[in-house]
């Protein structure tokens, strides 16, 4: 254990030292831009590494844990593409945006968000909402959400055709005058009111092998931690730390999938080994923290 | 297995660990080749990646101060992934210079960092190097280990 917390010490201060290198180097050769932004280019993917380094030691398999115990993040990518950090200037416009749209969908009340920031390169922000009315919060982001989503599938978008809210909306998606290349919004708390539902009422077929056993009876239990509806798929965290994804049938009711992420623990058993199908998903209650 | 008849053993006995005792040991090709790329045939494979890269970076030979080698290829282990090389330019722009070369290289087996001499980054990679890899040798963690200075 103590070699494990000096591993993590050692590449804190590594990452703290190449952080360091970055601010020495833009001093010393503040005549010589070209260098520089070779230099920092290079230790900034140092730092990346880095970085993944200490999320594995933490325990985490890399740096999408970080939001998936969040309620709600945000991932920016700067102007230059995954590896390209969001520089102060454009994440200082995005917060201002963020909050216009806020305001917009919640004019007559103000709305307060924690902050927790994580960076790879990219930058994910993650919002938990403060004060007496979190779901009103949480509405408020899942709002911001949906519409986001929607702008970007809209061709030929006109503004006039736009409500103030979807204006303000807009203005936050990504251009390149913010500096903002790209932006995802991952929620894991964006339905607050779970629904209830039957066991067996959920069918999950599986599109992908999990596991090579033949006429065997076989389950994978653990925590759904991540459910994406475009390809309809979720992933389970095991207790063991492992993950497998599955795909759920597109004919299935998708806010239920929704509500399984945050709310339920989730055994699921798997029958027909061959046709890989789960044919039964039993709802329990949540996990205590340590199974996790 | 034939000793070479041309090399000057000077890289140390590998500790308990499988890594170099601490400190920079300079390294002729030889014998970077007989210490470490016999161990397996992925060795023997990404050492000769190594001589090509270096072939290729001898036509910079004006610009490069020194080489350094390090990662899990300085080791007794038998499963390796790549090669670690830091490169250390004369000047900045010397390492802008070579950096062109560098990034057409296959970084995937040959891991290269290039840094001008004396310069905060450079030191960065040396603190790097003298380290053992927290993530994967993290029993070690706090500890320092050795690295190679190749005799061009």
């Amino acid at each position: 254990m103590n070699s494990k917390i000096a591993a993590v010490e050692q590449t804190a201060e590594l990452i703290r030292m190449f952080a360091k290198a970055i601010e020495d180097t833009k001093a010393k050769y503040s005549d010589n831009p070209v260098y520089v932004q070779s230099a920092v280019s290079r230790a900034e993917k140092q730092i990346k590494k880095l970085y993944i380094d200490l999320f594995f030691l933490l325990g985490l398999p890399d740096s999408n844990s970080f939001e998936e115990s969040l309620s709600s993040t945000f991932v920016l990518y700067g102007n230059e593409g995954g590896d390209a950090y969001v520089t102060a200037k454009s994440l200082h416009g995005f917060l201002n945006r963020l909050r216009q749209s806020i305001r917009a969908y919640s004019p007559n009340e103000e709305l307060n968000f924690s902050v927790r920031a994580a960076s790879t390169g990219s930058l994910h922000l993650s919002f938990e909402p403060m004060g007496k009315d979190k779901n009103k919060g949480i509405e408020a982001l899942k709002a911001i959400g949906e519409t986001a989503r929607k702008l970007s599938n809209t061709k030929n978008l006109k503004k006039s055709e736009l409500n103030e809210f979807q204006i303000a909306v807009a203005s936050l998606m990504p251009k390149d005058k913010i500096g903002i290349q790209r932006m995802e919004l991952k929620g894991n708390v964006l339905s607050p009111q779970p629904l209830k539902i039957s066991k067996n009422e959920v069918k999950i077929k599986v599109a992908r092998k999990i596991r090579k056993v033949q006429g065997e009876q076989f389950q994978v239990s653990g925590k759904i931690v991540d459910v994406n509806l475009e390809n309809m798929s979720v992933i389970i965290r095991t207790a063991t730390g492992g993950r497998k994804r599955l795909y759920f049938d597109k004919t299935n009711e998708t806010k239920a999938i929704d509500s399984l992420k945050s709310n339920f623990a989730v055994v699921v058993v798997a029958v027909e080994s061959q046709k890989m199908q789960i044919k039964k998903i039993e709802i329990m209650p949540d996990l205590p923290p340590n199974q996790n | 297995m034939t000793l070479p008849l041309d090399v000057n053993f000077q890289v140390p006995q590998l500790t308990n660990h499988g890594f170099l005792p601490p400190g920079i040991y300079d390294c002729t090709l030889p014998e970077l080749k007989f210490k470490f790329a016999n161990l397996s045939q992925k060795r023997l494979e990404l050492y000769v990646l190594f001589e090509t890269f270096l072939s290729g970076l001898m036509e910079h030979m004006e610009c490069i101060e020194e080489v350094y080698v390090d990662g899990q290829f300085v080791s007794n282990l038998e499963e390796t992934s790549d090669i670690d090389v830091l490169i250390v330019a004369k000047t900045l722009s010397d390492e802008l210079t070579i950096e062109p070369f560098i990034d057409r290289m296959n970084r995937v087996a040959v891991d290269i960092k290039v840094a001008a001499k004396d310069t905060p980054l450079c030191d960065s990679w040396f603190s790097l190097y003298k380290l053992f890899n927290s993530h994967k040798h993290s029993e070690h963690s706090g500890k320092e280990k050795g690295f190679l200075r190749m005799v061009l």
